[in-house]
């Protein structure tokens, strides 16, 4: 039992569609930070540990999966749950994403926030247990 | 001469026709002399006599030709009287005249087993062999597919001018005896395997296509190969076809990235509209002003939506050559002013320099006020987009004695020279990543090279990659 609340980083170049998750996560009691692209959220992840991670599939900078990749090879966070979130259709590889990323879901967009919360709910509850 | 049976049908039509003939004859003499003897004039009576006459020698004529083949099936048929067991060989087909000659064809035919197929395959035959071969070589060289007969060993038998051009023969270079499968690999060394791999089996057609180079751009080549099956000196055992499909495989690589774009601009806004309409409708406590936060947002995502959609609207309109103005006499002053305040959030959040050159006084312009708007925020809209933080943009607007110029000047990531032409392509967007990371439709250039051109004018455009870009509107000062 742990009463720290969890700590949610949202990558998402969109700020209207990062602000709308954050206001919900919050509501939901967690800690949310965000940022407007992949290296930023690379180097918030160097500094910090996350409960979890929610990304867009495209932004500037770098792109959702290259970030993923990173990550699955660095030794800091190679296990962090990832939520991929993605306004595309039928040219995502999504075998390749659960695969070989390790993506735990991906939500494509639109979705109801809702559908966020209980999503990132779950894959911390079944971290926990 | 009295029993049907032994009397042959040609002999009793001649022998008809002929008894007619002489009653005609008969008829006309008497009608010439009676007349004659009346005192008529003489040209009358020689009428009389021409007219049957002309008759009976057109019949017989007709007569003999449709004859001729009865006459031909009577003497086979005597032949096969005499001649027994029947042998499909000895049946000769007849010229087909009336349904008897077509219908013993077709016995011909059942009996010597002959499809219909190979009786076209004869019949082709016959024609092409009454034509000189240099037409039928000409024929072939301006056909736009490449073509080729090749022989057990795969040599070139004969080419078209079509496929040399292909395979990047030199016109004069002579192509007969050289290999076909050596060229396509002399093409691209680096795909011999996949290519000697496709052509493995030589009895089952093979289709596949190659690349030319490392892009769809640099050219891709569509190759049949056919076996021909039965040909009667054996010579050609295969009939090749290379097709360019470049533009082609270009066109739907645009069609396919057009709609990934589209759905993406659309699915964007729309999965604001969602989020925000569900949060609003499930928390009751949210306070006033966030609320009337929120509804702004969709409101302002709705607009958004709605402008793709125009934008959409206008390329079909584009696509299908529908695109009109509606010209007004508009105030070029207040259009610049409406164009810039549309880009300027975009600008300073960039934290973009801005510059902009306009003289206080224009000239009323009779254009289509909308379409020049946008059209201009297109410009200065891509000069914010792919400048980076901190860059500079100019916007100056110049009247000159005919013409109005706009210029939108940036100092942002440039397009590459080899781009430069198809910039304002419908649906083009660069190979360069950094516009790859930036949502775009690839309509907007095109959307205003359009409107220029309606209004009589057009865009122009320079630049360095790395370095920046300017785009130059010019319209004309009298309206058409």
């Amino acid at each position: 039992m742990t009463l720290v609340p969890a700590r949610i980083l949202i990558a998402e170049d969109n700020r209207v569609m990062s602000e709308v998750m954050r206001f919900n996560l919050q509501r939901a009691g967690f800690e949310v930070e965000t940022v407007l692209n992949g290296r930023r959220a690379w180097e918030r992840l160097q500094e910090q540990p996350y409960s979890i991670l929610l990304t867009d599939h495209q932004m500037p900078e770098m792109a959702g999966d290259e970030l993923c990749r990173q990550l699955r090879q660095s030794s800091l966070n190679q296990d962090i749950p990832v939520i991929m979130i993605s306004a595309k259709g039928y040219e995502l590889d999504v075998d390749m994403l659960y695969s070989e990323l390790r993506i735990s879901k991906i939500l494509f967009k639109p979705f109801s926030p809702r559908q966020i919360v209980e999503c990132v709910s779950q894959i911390l509850h079944a971290i926990e247990a | 001469m009295h029993s049907p049976s032994l009397s042959s049908l040609p002999r009793r039509l001649v022998s008809l026709y002929l008894m007619v003939c002489l009653g005609c004859l008969l008829l006309s003499v008497t009608a010439s002399l009676f007349l004659a003897a009346h005192g008529a004039l003489a040209d009358l009576a020689a009428g009389i006599l021409i007219v049957p006459l002309l008759l009976v020698l057109g019949g017989a004529a007709l007569i003999r030709r449709a004859v001729t083949s009865h006459v031909e099936i009577e003497e086979q048929l005597r032949q096969l009287a005499l001649l027994s067991p029947i042998q499909g060989n000895q049946l000769q087909r007849v010229p087909e005249t009336d349904p008897i000659g077509i219908g013993w064809n077709a016995i011909v035919d059942r009996f010597s087993g002959r499809t219909a197929l190979e009786r076209l395959e004869a019949r082709l035959e016959v024609k092409l062999r009454g034509r000189p071969s240099g037409e039928r070589l000409v024929l072939l060289d301006v056909f736009p597919e490449g073509l080729a007969t090749t022989d057990g060993d795969g040599k070139i038998v004969f080419g078209n001018k079509t496929l040399k051009a292909l395979l990047r023969i030199a016109a004069e270079q002579e192509i007969s005896r050289v290999r076909l499968s050596e060229s396509l690999v002399g093409l691209i060394p680096d795909q011999a395997e996949s290519i000697q791999k496709s052509l493995r089996n030589p009895s089952r057609p093979a289709l596949f296509e190659i690349k030319l180079g490392q892009t769809p751009a640099e050219g891709i080549l569509r190759i049949a190969r056919y076996p021909l099956a039965g040909a009667p000196d054996a010579v050609e055992t295969h009939l090749w076809s290379v097709r360019d499909v470049t533009q082609q495989k270009l066109a739907e690589e645009m069609r396919n990235q057009f709609v990934a774009t589209a759905t993406h601009e659309l699915r964007t806004p729309l999965s604001n509209i969602k989020a925000y309409a569900e949060t609003l409708a499930e928390h009751d406590d949210i306070d006033r002003d966030e609320q009337r936060r929120f509804f702004n947002i969709i409101n302002s995502e709705a607009t958004r939506l709605g402008r793709f959609i125009d934008e959409l609207l206008n390329v079909s309109q584009m696509e299908s050559g529908a695109l009109s103005l509606a010209r007004h006499e508009t105030d070029v002053l207040r259009l610049t002013e409406e164009a810039v305040a549309h880009v300027q959030p975009e600008l300073q959040r960039k934290q973009i320099e801005f510059q902009s050159q306009i003289p206080p006084k224009l000239p009323n312009l009779h254009v289509d006020k909308e379409k020049l708007a946008a059209s201009l925020v297109n410009l200065l809209g891509n000069a914010a987009k792919y400048t980076p933080l901190g860059g500079r943009v100019r916007f100056q607007v110049e009247a000159a004695q005919n013409e109005i110029h706009f210029h939108v000047e940036d100092t942002g990531i440039g397009v590459a020279r080899e781009e430069i032409p198809k910039l304002f392509d419908k649906f083009f967007r660069s190979d360069d990543q950094r516009v790859r990371e930036i949502t775009g439709s690839g309509l907007g250039l095109s959307f205003t090279q359009e409107v220029a051109r309606l209004h009589g004018g057009q865009v122009t455009v320079q630049s360095e990659l790395n370095k920046g870009s300017r785009f130059t509107l010019s319209l004309p000062l009298q309206a058409e």
